[in-house]
């Protein structure tokens, strides 16, 4: 079961290793090569997320992340945690890295939820530096409002499952 | 940026012909495929008839044009009204280079003095990507050091040697992921996908979309000119935002490479069944947003009237 993740994912890589080997030698190669890069490039990013946010999550006062965030911190909780994730800026390193400080350091699980979906969806300096340049402003905030209802939704959906 | 035009010859100054100067490299030829990559996922293609500004003295600075083909001359307006020309710029070149560090306005115009294609790099961005890591960095870095002089060596070592077995616990995970990322890319490229977002609409064209939006490749800069893109020629609005919404919450490479690593395989598994029905949701209420909004407007049009 620990490995479970493991064996799909290389499953799933072989498989599509063999359709694009399938369509050309040349084309598996590069793919291999490109994803390999890729992978190293992102280790040390990875890395710094995964090690540091143990060191993160140690000077997090566990008493109140557990108090504001903590899996009985009910609606509250998940306002701080939608308004967290919402003005949480950077790229992914940064976000999920508070994330998994958060989770290390006493927070239920679905406020991180809740959290993580509220980054992903409205990270405001996102929308202003990729968003709004790129797209019509009437579809950005659009988005925005159909979005507003998500991670609620999300939060009240682990709390149901009781999972995870 | 496609391949460098041919004639990658780069040149500046005063020459008004590209065979007068020295071949320069281009901006980008020195870095990395995968850096390049990077810098083309926030880059946006222009491309400018002869005579077209690509700014004016007193514009607002707003990033950098790298020059793939054509030529781009910049000139300064004297008070006087006489045009006084700095330089010829090449394929290669950039123009806007001060905009990267500050805003402001231009200081002199540019002019495409034939048909040239250009590549914008919006200043943010740019900016963004450079200190997207050293941010985090230094918090670690901080904490690393608060934890060592607070709870002592041991407890320092403790964390290292916990989240370091985790890490290499997650390292065959993050290198299947890469290559399913990789292989995805070129088995389904994304215009591919874009087909898919424009093709229906109803429920199975929010369904259509969700799922495109999962397997979508490309960094998050792609995604949002995909949407405004169908958007302009015609497609419904809540299949795009069911797009956009599916890729945030579902996209496979952001799921596989990031999520996963920093939370491990149960929470993500979960969240990802949570997930599913939200894109729909959120493209659902988009349509029922817009047709209200577009209803007002109506009755506010006719009560003008």
């Amino acid at each position: 079961m620990i490995y479970f993740v493991d064996v799909l994912l290389w499953v799933i890589a072989l498989g599509l290793g063999l359709v694009a080997a399938s369509r050309s030698r040349a084309l598996l190669w590069t793919s291999v090569r490109e994803g390999a890069v890729d992978c190293v490039r992102l280790l040390p990013r990875i890395m710094l997320g995964v090690v540091g946010s143990g060191y993160i999550a140690a000077l997090l006062p566990q008493e109140v992340v557990g108090r504001w965030l903590g899996a009985d911190s009910g609606v509250t909780g998940l306002c701080i945690a939608v308004l967290g994730g919402a003005v949480t800026p950077g790229g992914p390193v940064i976000g999920f890295s508070i994330g998994a400080a958060a989770l290390k350091g006493g927070a239920g699980t679905p406020q991180v939820i809740a959290y993580t979906i509220a980054w992903a969806l409205f990270a405001v300096q996102r929308l202003f530096i990729w968003e709004l340049p790129v797209m019509p402003e009437r579809l950005v905030w659009l988005r925005v409002m159909a979005s507003l209802p998500l991670p609620f939704l999300a939060a009240a959906g682990a709390m149901l499952l009781g999972r995870p | 940026m496609t391949a460098a035009d041919a004639r990658a010859a780069a040149g500046v100054m005063l020459a008004e012909s590209d065979s007068l100067v020295r071949a320069l490299p281009g901006l980008l030829d020195e870095l990395s495929e995968a850096d390049r990559q990077r810098l083309r996922l926030i880059g946006r293609d222009k491309a400018l008839e002869s005579g077209q500004f690509v700014w004016q003295q007193g514009d607002g600075q707003t990033g950098i044009y790298l020059i793939r083909s054509g030529r781009i001359r910049s000139y300064y307006v004297a008070p006087s009204g006489r045009e006084v020309t700095l330089a010829y710029w090449f394929p290669g070149n950039f123009v806007g280079g001060p905009d990267l560090f500050g805003t402001g306005p231009h200081m002199w115009t540019s002019v495409a003095v034939e048909a040239s294609q250009l590549t914008f790099l919006p200043g943010p961005a740019l900016r963004k990507l450079a200190l997207e890591s050293a941010t985090i960095a230094v918090a670690v870095a901080v904490s690393a050091v608060v934890v060592y002089w607070r709870d002592g060596q041991a407890r320092f070592l403790e964390i290292l040697f916990s989240d370091l077995a985790l890490f290499v616990d997650i390292l065959p995970k993050v290198l299947a992921a890469c290559l399913i990322a990789a292989f995805v890319a070129v088995l389904m490229p994304r215009e591919t996908v874009m087909r898919w977002v424009g093709a229906e609409s109803g429920l199975l064209g929010i369904v259509i979309a969700t799922l495109a939006g999962t397997i979508c490749p490309g960094g998050p800069i792609t995604i949002f000119p995909i949407a405004a893109a169908f958007v302009a020629i015609g497609a419904d609005t809540g299949a795009a935002i069911a797009f956009i919404t599916s890729w945030t919450l579902l996209g496979y490479a952001r799921i596989l490479v990031w999520e996963l690593p920093f939370f491990g395989g149960e929470f993500v598994i979960w969240r990802t069944i949570i997930s599913i029905p939200l894109p729909i949701v959120a493209g659902f209420l988009a349509r029922f947003i817009a047709g209200r909004l577009a209803a007002r407007k109506r009755s506010e049009g006719d009560g003008g009237a």
